[in-house]
């Protein structure tokens, strides 16, 4: 909710006037604002000290960690199936349609009546709404919050997904996500039990490499996509509208 | 007067200044329902200008835009769309990533599917509007002899393609004035010959149309009424035929 309203707020303040780049751009500035505010300003929130959440999910706190934990993925696998249905809602549709119209040509959209600052809005204030979601997903997971949780980096991380997966379906998105931010983010981990990483980090005597690696990897990724395959794995579909031509 | 008798579309004292430059200055006309008015001028005249702002594009300096008896000076142009006032572009503003079809139907006016109802509810709640709008843009692109581009990307088409959807797109907002900017621009002459006959028979059916164009042969045929504007003013006014023997437009286009 926090998230949809704050969105909204962005939007109305400023976007009604930028071009999409430079809607893109303001909002970063407000998250890296947002997170300043956060830093600078002990009493309000801690500071880059963070905030402590202490009932770690309540209807499973008496069990197991382990259990803890796997309940706790399958919590975030019904969000994602819940969010990616809802947002196939969206997409799929005329509503979807008419997004994709506006995105092409936004003067042409409003000589076709198009409201194009109202469905601005409403982009952002649900965009807001489903970071808001995942950020309180993340917080509880973590049970703690601070601003350098989440960085620059991470954004970035997540625009990758992206644009491996494939702009503009959800799809495409999804898969993206899986493979970014689970394999690789996460698998690096996993690297630190090849023997010969191993060697070579203490050859060149760099702890940490193998972390390093994964954002090596994805910087390439990131490049090799935009120059090889710039529609992503999975391009954005044709849509049919079931006739007698092909 | 009623408003089914008064003109579909009355501009009356309309100005718009860029700065120190008066590119429209008191223009009054206007379009009868149903006929073809053609908006003709040497370059600079202020006919495109004239346009933008009864379209809703710009806002006027002063003077009013009265469309079907109801003032609608400044209003935006999604709000003129929906009313029924609808303008196409001098290049062709197609949906580049939309296919052709996507490019009519997405123009469908208050389509269910687009209402926050519609989103939550999902097909079975705009399934049926849907139907409909496919038929119907079907039935359009069939009458431009478009029906195998039909999922072609728009991007992809020829000019006078675009042009094309750019026209079916407009008509499938169920127009009652089309604001058409210069519509013949690069189409070779028996493409332009077609939309000619389009655009009579879409004014024979009570469509009324406003056009701004520079192929004078064009506007001779089609057009009832013209308007010549130069210098942001309106010079003349009459058929073409009488309007080429008058001495001041001649003098306008020689100096224009």
């Amino acid at each position: 909710m926090a998230g949809a309203v704050v969105g909204v707020l962005i939007a109305i303040t400023g976007l009604k006037r930028l071009r999409q780049d430079y809607q893109a751009m303001a909002m970063l500035v407000v998250s890296l604002m947002a997170a300043t505010v956060v830093s600078a300003d002990t009493p309000f929130l801690n500071g880059n000290a963070g905030l402590v959440i202490f009932p770690s999910f309540a209807p499973f706190s008496d069990q197991d960690p382990e259990v803890q934990r796997w309940a706790f993925v399958g919590i975030v696998f019904v969000a994602c199936a819940g969010a990616y249905f809802l947002l196939r809602r969206f997409t799929a549709g005329p509503f979807g349609r008419t997004l994709r119209a506006m995105r092409d040509d936004d003067l042409a959209a409003q000589a076709i009546g198009k409201d194009v600052v109202r469905l601005r809005l409403a982009v952002q204030a649900v965009g807001g709404a489903f970071g808001g979601l995942s950020g309180a997903l993340l917080v509880a997971f973590i049970s703690g919050w601070s601003p350098s949780a989440w960085a620059y980096i991470e954004t970035l991380a997540l625009l990758t997904a992206v644009i491996v997966g494939g702009m503009g379906n959800d799809r495409g998105v999804a898969v993206g996500m899986f493979l970014i931010g689970i394999l690789i983010l996460q698998g690096v981990q996993f690297l630190n039990d090849v023997p010969a990483l191993k060697a070579l980090e203490s050859y060149v005597n760099r702890t940490g490499l193998t972390h390093d690696l994964g954002w090596i990897v994805l910087g390439t990724l990131t490049i090799v996509f935009i120059w090889l395959r710039p529609q992503g794995i999975f391009p954005e579909r044709r849509p049919r509208y079931g006739g007698q031509t092909s | 007067m009623t408003v089914a008798q008064r003109p579909i579309l009355e501009v009356k004292n309309l100005a718009k200044n860029y700065g120190g430059v008066q590119a429209v200055d008191g223009v009054s006309f206007t379009v009868e329902r149903g006929s073809i008015t053609g908006l003709i001028g040497p370059n600079g005249a202020g006919k495109s200008t004239a346009l933008n702002v009864i379209g809703g594009l710009l806002s006027p300096a002063a003077g009013s835009v009265v469309f079907d008896g109801v003032d609608v000076t400044g209003q935006p142009m999604h709000r003129l769309a929906r009313r029924g006032l609808v303008r196409t572009f001098q290049l062709a503003r197609v949906f580049g990533n939309l296919t052709t079809i996507e490019n009519l139907l997405v123009a469908a006016p208050s389509h269910r599917g687009d209402s926050a109802i519609g989103i939550l509810a999902g097909k079975r709640y705009w399934g049926d509007q849907e139907r409909q709008m496919v038929a119907q843009a079907r039935e359009l692109l069939a009458s431009f002899g478009m029906t195998d581009r039909e999922d072609e990307y728009a991007r992809n088409l020829s000019g006078g393609q675009k042009r094309a959807v750019e026209t079916m797109r407009a008509l499938m907002m169920k127009p009652k004035l089309l604001l058409l900017d210069e519509p013949m621009a690069g189409l070779s002459p028996s493409l332009s010959r077609q939309l000619e006959d389009m655009f009579l028979k879409l004014s024979a059916d009570g469509l009324s149309l406003l056009l701004v164009e520079h192929g004078l042969d064009t506007v001779e045929r089609i057009c009832g009424k013209v308007v010549v504007m130069a210098q942001g003013k309106v010079l003349s006014e009459g058929r073409m035929a009488e309007l080429r023997t008058r001495r001041e437009v001649q003098d306008a286009y020689v100096i224009g």
